[in-house]
């Protein structure tokens, strides 16, 4: 893989290229197409088993950088949840749009004679509809296996979230699976962190929505004038435009950090950046929207297609709530500090 | 995009150098030699626990051997002073001489200069101030009146400056003065000066803060002889050598810790009185947005390690890291439910009393927040 600025570069120029026609939310595929012909899709999956060879930061800039973009494609979900499901399990990733789920409570996996069967539902699955494979991790008797269900194979509910990103539910009453298409988990796969790579690549990805909110509204803070001034030359205003900044700075900087100790049990990190992330999210979407007035209120305008996926992303997940709760369990059986820096340590 | 920022690593054998400064920490908290306090770098002026840090060679680590340094990386130096601050250790003595009038030095000062103070800052027993502000100058810095006038060898100093840390103590001050006419240029005309506080016409008086204390000085200069050689840097050339100063100034781990002896005491309780899922939850929070902050704070460190300029970043750190300090006492009095007293046994009601009275500084020192966030705003549209 090529350096961090080289990487962000190319993505940039690819969905610049592709990204401004697509309507809102729409699955992009040609944007899908061009980012997968230049290798961007599978990044941290290694040569062997069908990726790219990169590392978990160049995966988190690749997806930061495609982000900033609001394109309809499922980046995270391809390379970070059904990717490393599968490349963690010693399988060769497809080609193609992928997505995951982890299989709850309700979710059965039973022996059939030609295989396996599937029973329950998987709820809001992004992107199930436009998947290649929807890569489920479920438990059968020992322990936990990865299971490939095709695209295709289960009838969906359709939904979607406030940007209108698909999140459909997945209606696997009676799916059958083929003997291949289970296979053990993988050493270090886990329900837990499953959960963390998603948290994570929502951090990652709010991190460029939030970014390209702060652009706009740096440009129409530049451009756009009142009272025979442009707006930035309003006090007023700058002081929104730099606690935008501030926030979209946290956001980016725990995004990286927090994905530089993904490989190691970091689950409290995670949890952290996601919770922080999940607060900076609204103040940016609520002070981007604050500078642009009314003109920002419309679809005429870019900027609700950054801050619906922040709004929507925030929650995905687990929001703040969710993970200061798990985060509080740990809070009062260790030094603070202890924790703020261990968590570097990991 | 308009910022670069990178999270930074801290490499792993600064775990070595965390592990002892934590033994050496708790060494000194057990022998009784000081009382963990909020706000420690600019109120805990402890002489002796400086030379301790000194003799460690904790004081001036990342300068020259030459000059008594350690030589070591400004990641090292990350560690030992976020160490010291989440521990409230009285640091204020040597604080200024090591955080910045060392690096100004280093970059701009002359070889005697650097002779003559860095050795002994890095002993601790050099204690530096920083006079930039003056009765009529506060956020608009540019604005000071402090005149110099050349007389035969040298210059004739007039002039006050105010909020003055650590001048009670110190043996020396940085000062910007007027050495020529604005002219137009409002940042031109200015320079830096080494003024000796035990000089003929310094006065130094203290000014009672809020909390009865006095962590802040006005400094009288009253036809202070100032020898040429004094001059750092270039001549007319201050503006350009302080805003240099401000990245380390600003982005500096002591603008998200000053807080953190209250935080770690306060959890110390949530954890023997089985706390509340609400106290628990707060608490979370709150460490969740220090973990985030530090992890901005590192990533502005390590573009300074690597010769960058990261001025709108650091800015951007003091704003969120003094607004976090001020949240977190907000948060923990609200929890804590007692009446804030300087004098109580309880570490949490102590630290809220000596505290409380303290927090309106953290956004207004190192310039206001107000005036940073326009700098920051303006130079981002302009980029």
């Amino acid at each position: 893989m090529t350096g961090t600025d080289g990487l962000v570069d190319a993505v940039d120029r690819l969905c610049s290229a592709t990204s401004s026609a697509a309507p809102q939310a729409a699955f992009d595929k040609s944007a899908w197409d061009s980012l997968e012909q230049a290798g961007f899709t599978l990044v941290p999956i290694p040569e062997r088993l069908g990726g790219s060879g990169g590392t978990l930061s160049q995966a988190a800039d690749v997806l930061r950088a495609a982000s900033r973009h609001a394109i309809g494609v499922p980046l995270a979900e391809t390379m970070w949840l059904a990717g490393w499901l599968l490349a963690a399990s010693d399988v060769p990733v497809p080609a193609g749009p992928l997505t995951a789920a982890v299989a709850g409570d309700d979710v059965t996996l039973t022996r059939a004679a030609d295989g396996w069967r599937l029973d329950g539902t998987l709820r809001r699955v992004p992107w199930a509809r436009h998947a290649a494979e929807i890569v489920v991790l479920a438990t059968a008797g020992n322990g936990p296996v990865v299971v490939r269900v095709g695209g295709g194979r289960a009838e969906l509910h359709l939904g979607h979230n406030l940007a209108g990103e698909p999140r459909d539910d997945v209606l696997l009453d009676g799916v059958r699976v083929a003997g291949d298409d289970v296979v053990p988990a993988g050493a270090g796969v886990s329900a837990e962190m499953f959960r963390s790579h998603a948290a994570l690549a929502r951090v990652v990805a709010l991190s460029g929505a939030a970014e390209q909110v702060l652009n706009l509204c740096l440009r129409y803070a530049g451009e756009r004038v009142q009272f025979g001034r442009p707006l930035i030359a309003f006090q007023a205003v700058q002081q929104l435009v730099a606690q935008l900044a501030g926030e979209v700075a946290a956001l980016v900087v725990s995004g990286q950090a927090a994905s530089t100790k993904l490989a190691e049990d970091a689950a409290h990190c995670v949890w952290a950046a996601k919770a922080a992330a999940a607060e900076s999210a609204g103040v940016v979407a609520a002070i981007g929207h604050q500078i642009h007035g009314a003109m920002g209120m419309t679809i005429e305008h870019p900027l609700y297609r950054s801050t619906t996926r922040l709004w929507s992303w925030r929650e995905e997940y687990g929001n703040e709530q969710a993970h200061y709760q798990a985060l509080g369990r740990l809070v009062a059986a260790t030094d603070p500090w202890e924790l703020i820096t261990g968590l570097d340590r990991r | 995009m308009a910022m670069h920022l990178t999270a930074g690593e801290l490499p792993a054998e600064t775990e070595t150098l965390r592990r002892e400064v934590r033994d050496f920490v708790a060494a000194e908290l057990a022998a009784g030699n000081f009382t963990p306090r909020c706000d420690n770098w600019l109120g805990g002026v402890d002489r002796e626990f400086s030379r301790k840090l000194g003799g460690r060679g904790w004081l001036g680590m990342t300068w020259p051997r030459e000059y008594g340094g350690q030589e070591r990386s400004a990641l090292d130096r990350f560690v030992v002073t976020e160490e010291l601050l989440a521990a409230g250790a009285p640091v204020a003595a040597h604080w200024v001489a090591d955080r910045q009038v060392g690096p100004l030095l280093l970059r701009f000062g002359t070889e005697a200069q650097r002779q003559r103070y860095l050795p002994s800052i890095t002993k601790g027993e050099c204690c530096f101030a920083i006079g930039m502000s003056e009765p009529d100058s506060g956020s608009d810095l540019a604005s000071v009146r402090t005149r110099a006038e050349q007389v035969p060898g040298g210059w004739r100093v007039n002039g006050t400056k105010v909020w003055t840390s650590a001048a009670q103590v110190a043996q020396a001050m940085i000062a910007l003065v007027r050495t020529s006419p604005a002219d137009g240029d409002r940042h031109a005309g200015l320079t830096q000066l080494i003024i000796e506080l035990g000089s003929d016409g310094v006065t130094v008086n203290p000014i009672t803060s809020i909390d009865g204390q006095a962590h802040f000085n006005e400094v009288v200069l009253r036809d202070v002889f100032v020898p040429d050689d004094a001059v750092v840097g270039e001549l007319g050339a201050g503006w350009r050598q302080v805003t240099a100063e401000l990245a380390y100034e600003r982005s500096g781990p002591e603008r998200i810790l000053s807080t953190m002896p209250l935080l770690r005491a306060w959890c110390r309780q949530l954890a023997s009185h089985d706390a509340s899922g609400e106290a628990r939850h707060a608490a979370a929070r709150l460490v969740a947005r220090a973990w985030v902050l530090r992890q901005l704070s590192l990533a502005v460190a390590s573009a300074l390690a690597a010769g960058e300029a990261p001025a709108v970043e650091a800015a951007l750190v003091k704003d969120l890291g003094t607004r976090f300090e001020q949240e977190s006492v907000a948060v923990i009095r609200r929890y804590a439910a007692v009446e804030p007293d300087p004098d109580s046994t309880d570490d949490v009601t102590r630290l809220l009393g000596e505290t409380v009275l303290r927090t309106p500084a953290f956004t207004l020192r190192g310039g206001t927040n107000e005036i940073l966030r326009g700098i920051v705003a303006r130079s981002l549209v302009r980029q």
